[in-house]
């Protein structure tokens, strides 16, 4: 035979098998919101429905355990004594009557499991025999009041509501849980989760999927990784977080651990202690402290009532009305506060530092920072700035009263408070007393100008 | 062998022929292309075979009459 045939024969073979593989993938491919897929396998073309229906006793309290894949399991609440289970059978094949066939074969499995009941379907022994076959088992349950819950499900959605608690271990698809007596525990990864209405402590670790939590009266311990997280009207909050952003509104407390995730929070009713990396933090309207520990992110405290502590990099923080003491550290990054009722200490660098309205004893080091105060009130709590290559600028307001000292090593030092007794004055130190003395004001640039006004004098200034 | 037929020539020259009625045929929307091919494709395989065997008769009856 000669090369050339043996060539030609290959490249016909080739060509067929070329056209068959086309031929098999056309009506498979699909290019949608999921990626691109080819083969969609057993679960693909035509298929049909049929249903079985089987009641089970259980007795008050007893627990019901729902083994399950690839079909939804739906939970709700039945008559008092007996489980109603509905099994819907999707099977897909090409004709009916193959379909129907087939689906007698599936059947609910109702089996005593301790003091309860298992319900699961024969699809393992099916599996075993017609692996090809695609069939989906979506089960209803319809359970006595006061009933305990588990479910291990697969490739199916979840819904709960209205049992005694629940424990779900789920994948592929949402669950949803509502109005759950008891405590909740909840595993699941690749599905959207939903939960409310949870009496008892929840307990929820979800991967690759978004959670809504709203309405948990018991404290409740979230693990999200790679999806977004709200939580609405909760008890104490514990929260861990990858990959997703946070978002609170009205919990008792919150403590949020997370990494490469944004956190906003509103209206926490105790205290509130969030770390993050890379994304910013807003929290406003926190009754007790609030602590924030972040990196290379942006920090936005508003109405804290109680003490509030502050670290990050890389990105400004923002303080407006606090109540409490206030201790700010930012490396590479501006300090913007407002309305700071008890002081404050601060570190920063790199970035403008600004207080303004601020009443109580503050303390302020910077590098490479100008500084600029502007008092609630009064002045008569010791004032310490110190910066490096920035200007300082204090505006003093009327009946104010401390003792000033203010230097520069290299820049000039204007101060211009009508009713300051100087002690000694020169371009780069001058020291004085202001209302009879008090607390000591002490303001030092190396190097950098330092102003020290009075508000009149400011505001005239500024027009 | 001065008569029998290059039997790979042939089978080329008819699959090509084949190959274009038939696209020609889906183009005008007559039939589903893809899916005969898939189907008959096999056939071209079953007609190059007839050829080989044609022309191994041929020689075969040449020789004798030699």
């Amino acid at each position: 035979v000669k090369a050339r045939k043996i060539g030609l024969l290959f490249l016909f073979l080739a060509f067929g098998a070329a056209v068959e593989t086309a031929y098999v993938v056309r009506d498979h491919f699909d290019v949608g919101p999921a990626g691109c897929r080819v083969l969609r396998g057993r679960f693909s073309g035509p298929s049909f429905g049929f249903d079985a229906e089987s009641r089970q006793p259980l007795a008050p309290g007893a627990p019901l355990q729902v083994d399950n894949a690839f079909g939804a399991v739906r939970v709700i609440a039945g008559a008092p004594g007996e489980v109603r289970i509905t099994l819907r059978k999707v099977v897909f094949l090409p004709t009916e009557t193959e379909a129907r066939a087939f689906a007698e074969r599936v059947q609910i499995r109702a089996l005593p499991s301790g003091s309860g009941l298992r319900v699961t379907t024969n699809r393992d022994e099916l599996d075993r025999g017609h692996g090809s076959v695609g069939f989906e088992t979506h089960l209803e349950l319809a359970v006595p009041p006061a009933t305990a819950v588990e479910v291990r499900n697969e490739h199916g959605r979840v819904d709960l509501a209205d049992v005694a608690r629940a424990d779900v271990v789920s994948s592929y698809e949402p669950v949803r849980l509502e109005r759950v007596a008891g405590p909740v525990r909840l595993d699941t990864r690749h599905g959207d989760v939903s939960v409310s209405g949870i009496e008892g402590n929840l307990e929820l670790k979800v991967r690759h999927g978004n959670v809504e939590a709203h309405d948990l009266k018991a404290p409740a311990r979230l693990e999200v990784s790679h999806g977004d997280l709200g939580v609405a009207r909760a008890g104490a909050v514990d929260v861990a977080l990858q990959y997703g952003e946070l978002s609170v509104d009205t919990v008792g407390s919150l403590t949020v651990r997370a990494q490469h995730a944004p956190v906003k929070a509103e209206t926490v009713g105790g205290a509130a202690d969030v770390e993050t990396t890379y994304n910013s933090v807003r929290l406003a309207g926190v009754a007790g402290d609030a602590r924030v520990k972040a990196a290379h992110a942006a920090v936005q405290l508003s109405r804290v009532e109680g003490a509030v502590e502050v670290e990050t990099s890389y990105d400004d923080v923002t303080l407006e009305v606090v109540g409490g003491d206030a201790v700010v550290k930012v490396a590479h990054g501006g300090v913007r506060a407002q309305g700071l009722a008890r002081g404050a200490r601060i570190t920063g660098s790199g970035s403008r530092i600004e207080v303004d309205g601020f009443r109580g004893p503050l303390e302020i080091e910077a590098e490479r920072a100008g500084v600029h105060l502007v008092p609630a009130g009064p002045l008569a709590q010791r004032v310490s700035v110190k910066t490096t290559h920035g200007d300082i600028r204090l505006v003093v307001p009327p009946e104010s009263r401390f003792e000033l000292e203010a230097s520069t090593t290299r820049g000039e030092v204007q101060v211009d408070v009508p009713g300051l007794a100087v002690k000694q004055s020169s371009p780069s130190q001058v020291t004085g007393t202001l209302g009879g003395g008090g607390a000591s004001v002490r303001l030092v640039s190396e190097p950098g100008d330092v102003v020290v006004e009075s508000r009149s004098v400011s505001a005239a200034r500024e027009r | 062998m001065a008569g029998s037929v290059k039997s790979d020539s042939l089978v080329l020259g008819l699959f090509l022929i084949a190959l274009g009625v038939l696209w020609t045929l889906g183009n005008l929307g007559r039939i589903d292309l893809l899916a005969v091919l898939a189907t008959w494709w096999p056939l071209t395989l079953v007609v190059w075979g007839l050829v080989e065997l044609g022309n191994a008769l041929l020689a075969r009856r040449e020789r004798r009459s030699e």
